[in-house]
Parts: C-alpha cells; sequence; structure tokens
C-alpha cells in the first residue's frame, strides 16, 4: 500500500461502497464516544486521512494487551483501522525475526522521523542497568529510548505501560516503571486497562486518525472519551447503590436479583473505564454483568491496593447507612463515599495490604 | 457456537424500570419527535452510551414495538433498520461481518440517511452501467 494514499481513495480502490464507508464511521463515531450527529464530520476528516506509520514496542509483559486487540471479536471494523495504519514493526505479529526484524524498525524510523506513533507494551524494568529485560541484546531503556527520539507521540498500552503495573507491584524486583518515567519530552496517551479494552486501543488510533491529533487527556493522560467517569457512573446495577441494595455473598438473593457487588469488593466507584458501556466479547458484557466486581485494573497500582474482595469503605464507613442517606440526600453523600474510598486505597497502598486466602 | 449464545442474564427485578435509563430515553425520544415534526430536524441516540442492563434495552425495544418497515442493509456485516410502532423513530442495528454488533441506535427521522444511494455511489454507477450498454452494444453489433 501506498504511504500516502488517504483511506478514501484506500477503500474504493478495494470495492468499499460509499454506504459501507458510512456505516463504519458510524460504528468509529459511536466507539468513540462522539455525539451521534458527528458522524458525516467523521466521514468528512477520515476520507482525507493518511495513514500513520506505528512502531510497536512489547517490553516487561504478558502480551495479554496484543491478544486483546487480536482476539477482538469486531474483526471488520478493527482490520479496518489497523489497515488505515501501517503497522511498522511489532515483534509478536511481525514475520519478520532477529536482525531482519530490528532492521525493519530502524528503517521505519528513518523514513518517517519526527511522524511515526510508537506504541508501547509492557513496563521498563531500570535495576541494574535494565538487564532484566532485553530484545536483541539491548535493553527495553536503550529501544525505548532510541525509539522514542523520532516519535510524534507515544501510546502506552495496558496498565504495565502505563503505570508499572503487575512488574512493578511490591515489592517490584526489577525496578520496572512506567514509559513516563523514561520518556518526558513526548506527548504520552495512557490505555489502562489489564488488558485494556480492545475497543479503546484501536478507538485512539481511530481518534489520531480522524483528527490528526491525540484525543483529549485526564491528570493520568487516559483519553476522557473512554476514561472520563467512574465503571460505576455508568454501571447498569447504580440504581440498586443509590438505593442502598447490596449482594452481601455472590450467590445471595441480591446478588441474583442484581443488587449492587460494592459490599463484595467492587472497585467501580473508583475505577475510570468504559467497560459498562463499551464492554467485552463484542458487547456481551463485563465482569459485574458475569456477577464479580471490578478489580480496579485501570487504576495505578490496582495490584497492591488491597483485597479484590473487602469493599473500598469497609474499614471506616458502614456502607449500606452511608448509601442510604446517599439515597436520602442526594449526590453529596455519595460523593463523600468516593472521597472515602480514595483514602482507604492510598491506606491500603501504603500498608501493602495483601489479599488472603481468607478473602477467596 | 458465538459468545452470543452464552445463556447469562442477571434477573432485575420489575420496579428497577423507572430508576434505570428507559424512560429518560423514551422522553428524549418524544422531544426530538416533536422537533422533527416542526422542523424536520432528524436526531440519532447511540444506545451502546446508555448504562442499559440487556433487560432494560428489551424492555426499550418492546415499548417502541414494531412498525411497517424493516430494511436490510449488506455493507461490511449486516444492518437492520426497522421503524418502531412509533413513526418516524427507527431502531438501527448494525453488526460486522461475524454478527457482532459495532453500533446501536436510535434515530428520529423520516428516512435513515443509510437508505438513501449516496451520489458518489449512484455516479459510479452510472460509469458502470454505461460501461454495460455499451458492452451490451458492441455485441449487438457483432452479431450475425
Amino acid at each position: 500500500m501506498i504511504p500516502n494514499e488517504s483511506l478514501g481513495t484506500l477503500l474504493a480502490q478495494r470495492g468499499v461502497s460509499r454506504r459501507a464507508f458510512l456505516k463504519f464511521c458510524t460504528a468509529i463515531t459511536s466507539l468513540l464516544a462522539l455525539p451521534p450527529q458527528a458522524v458525516h464530520a467523521v466521514a468528512a476528516a477520515l476520507e482525507k486521512a493518511r495513514r500513520p506509520s506505528v512502531i510497536w514496542l512489547s517490553f516487561q509483559e504478558c502480551t495479554g494487551c496484543t491478544e486483546s486487540l487480536t482476539r477482538s471479536y469486531s474483526p471488520t471494523l478493527e482490520t479496518l483501522i489497523f489497515d488505515m495504519i501501517s503497522l511498522d514493526y511489532h515483534h509478536t505479529l511481525q514475520a519478520a525475526s532477529g536482525t531482519h526484524a530490528e532492521k525493519s524498525r530502524e528503517e521505519a524510523m528513518k523514513a518517517s522521523f519526527g511522524k511515526y506513533l510508537l506504541v508501547v507494551d509492557g513496563s521498563v524494568p531500570l535495576r541494574d542497568g535494565g538487564i532484566y529485560s532485553t530484545i536483541a541484546g539491548r535493553t527495553n531503556l536503550d529501544i525505548l529510548q532510541e525509539s522514542a527520539k523520532g516519535a510524534a507521540a507515544i501510546v502506552s498500552v495496558g496498565t504495565c505501560a502505563s503505570f508499572g503495573g503487575l512488574p512493578k507491584a511490591r515489592p517490584n524486583p526489577s525496578g520496572a516503571v512506567p514509559v513516563s518515567e523514561v520518556i518526558r519530552d513526548k506527548p504520552i496517551v495512557t490505555v489502562p486497562g489489564c488488558p485494556p479494552i480492545p475497543a479503546v486501543i484501536t478507538g485512539v488510533l481511530a481518534h489520531y486518525l480522524t483528527f490528526g491529533e491525540l484525543p483529549a487527556l485526564d491528570r493520568l493522560g487516559r483519553p476522557v472519551s473512554f476514561y472520563g467517569e467512574t465503571i460505576h457512573d455508568r454501571c447498569y446495577r447504580r440504581p440498586f447503590y443509590d438505593r442502598g441494595k447490596f449482594a452481601k455473598t455472590f450467590d445471595d438473593e441480591g446478588a441474583r436479583a442484581g443488587w449492587c457487588l460494592y459490599e463484595l469488593g467492587c472497585k467501580g466507584p473508583t475505577t475510570r473505564n468504559s467497560c459498562a458501556t463499551t464492554k467485552w466479547n463484542g458487547g456481551i458484557g463485563f465482569p459485574i454483568e458475569a456477577g464479580h466486581g471490578c478489580l480496579g485494573c485501570s487504576e495505578p497500582d490496582f495490584w497492591d491496593a488491597g483485597s479484590f474482595y473487602t469493599p473500598l469503605a469497609a474499614a471506616t464507613v458502614d456502607v449500606t447507612t452511608v448509601a442510604e442517606a446517599a439515597a436520602a440526600i442526594g449526590a453529596g453523600a455519595a460523593v463523600a463515599m468516593s472521597v472515602a474510598d480514595e483514602a482507604k486505597r492510598r491506606a491500603a497502598r501504603k500498608a501493602h495490604e495483601k489479599m488472603t486466602v481468607k478473602d477467596l | 457456537m458465538s459468545a452470543g449464545y452464552i445463556p447469562i442474564r442477571s434477573e432485575l427485578p420489575a420496579d428497577s424500570l423507572s430508576a434505570g435509563s428507559v424512560s429518560a430515553v423514551l422522553n428524549e425520544i418524544g422531544s426530538r419527535l416533536e422537533i422533527l415534526c416542526s422542523s424536520g430536524e432528524s436526531w440519532r441516540i447511540d444506545l451502546r452510551s446508555l448504562p442499559f442492563s440487556a433487560q432494560e434495552r428489551d424492555r426499550l425495544k418492546a415499548l417502541l414495538g414494531q412498525g411497517e418497515v424493516v430494511a436490510h442493509i449488506a455493507a461490511l456485516g449486516p444492518s437492520e433498520l426497522a421503524e418502531t410502532g412509533y413513526a418516524g423513530v427507527w431502531w438501527v442495528t448494525h453488526r460486522n461481518a461475524e454478527g457482532a454488533v459495532v453500533a446501536e441506535l436510535i434515530e428520529v427521522t423520516r428516512v435513515p440517511d443509510l437508505l438513501e444511494s449516496p451520489e458518489q455511489d449512484v455516479r459510479a454507477s452510472l460509469s458502470r452501467l454505461q460501461g454495460a450498454i455499451a458492452r451490451c452494444a458492441t455485441l449487438s453489433e457483432e452479431l450475425p
């Protein structure tokens, strides 16, 4: 494919009709959480978009982020978005290996210097000179610093690249850090989640393609369109929280009736992500719909923030009483509870509370 | 077997409807239908952006009912555009080639955009048809 071709030309050459393109734009508009009225504006922008070069680096990670993307249930959409970029290096997906693979990265960097998108999954180990994770005999630190020089922007995919993730969990034997602690002079978008929702990964790429710039970000570098609200804000069980109706065990009558899972440790109130709306497995559902609370995997240090099965505010607050009061007097009490949740998380991180067999 | 067949759904009690988004969406549809009547302005509601349970979604669909028109489009997977029991209110579902829903909307409009033949496609088809006519004419001349 010719890198300078516009997307409109590319799709027309492939026999994609205008109607099919508009349908695709409707899906993109929904994916990006843009107002549904914006479909024609998105179509106009995408039609003129040029394919950006993308270099994807995988560091200290489990490959779950790439699996999330490649095992996506909406291949037409994801495939089309992937067709719109020129994925010039991804050592898990590319056919080339060894010196040929590294050469392709170097060539792509040279050809699109200052313009390519650098996608990183995995954290970067710094202890002992970064020797705990190497590719082709070079440390992740070295490769990241080299590859970042010519990048227009960096996308940190997954909680490991975004916040350090599991490799950074205490006692952090490899000295793992997120990308943002190594590279400080480039715009960085974080797409946390363990793994992130595949549609969110492609959504960021689609936004870059559509608007030619990075999306609006929150204080942790997350795209506001996907991480602007908490799981709790958009949870279909929220009406039960507001009424003070909580499941007490995973198999009681309340759990079966779809009551709120807050008392069973759900981290939805302090977790920003779009699982409740974008959902998983082709839009089938998300963990809370399957009857399990949110683990908070898209938040920093979620692994060190106490048990997954202890209520966020259990140590300091009577959940039912506060929630009933919240229902009676409005949002103020709910906000106060959320603040209590944050304080509990911070304390848990400091004390390095671990999950025990008893919790399970 | 696709994941869509996994028969797990949480049971919401009947009174949860009033606390959910169904009545809010019905009100929004009502307001936009009023605008469609007075000024002709169309509107779309992205159902996937709403915190609906599967039951609430089904309840909304049942409340809107089924109208006279159902159109199917085969483009990058199947799409169904069905007029609900309320004329001017369409339930639109776009699926990918594997049948997974990639967008689901309520369109408040006289005819959804996608049903019209796009100008670019019409121009392209004119050019193709002219070619076919020319080929036909050549074939006719060649025939004894």
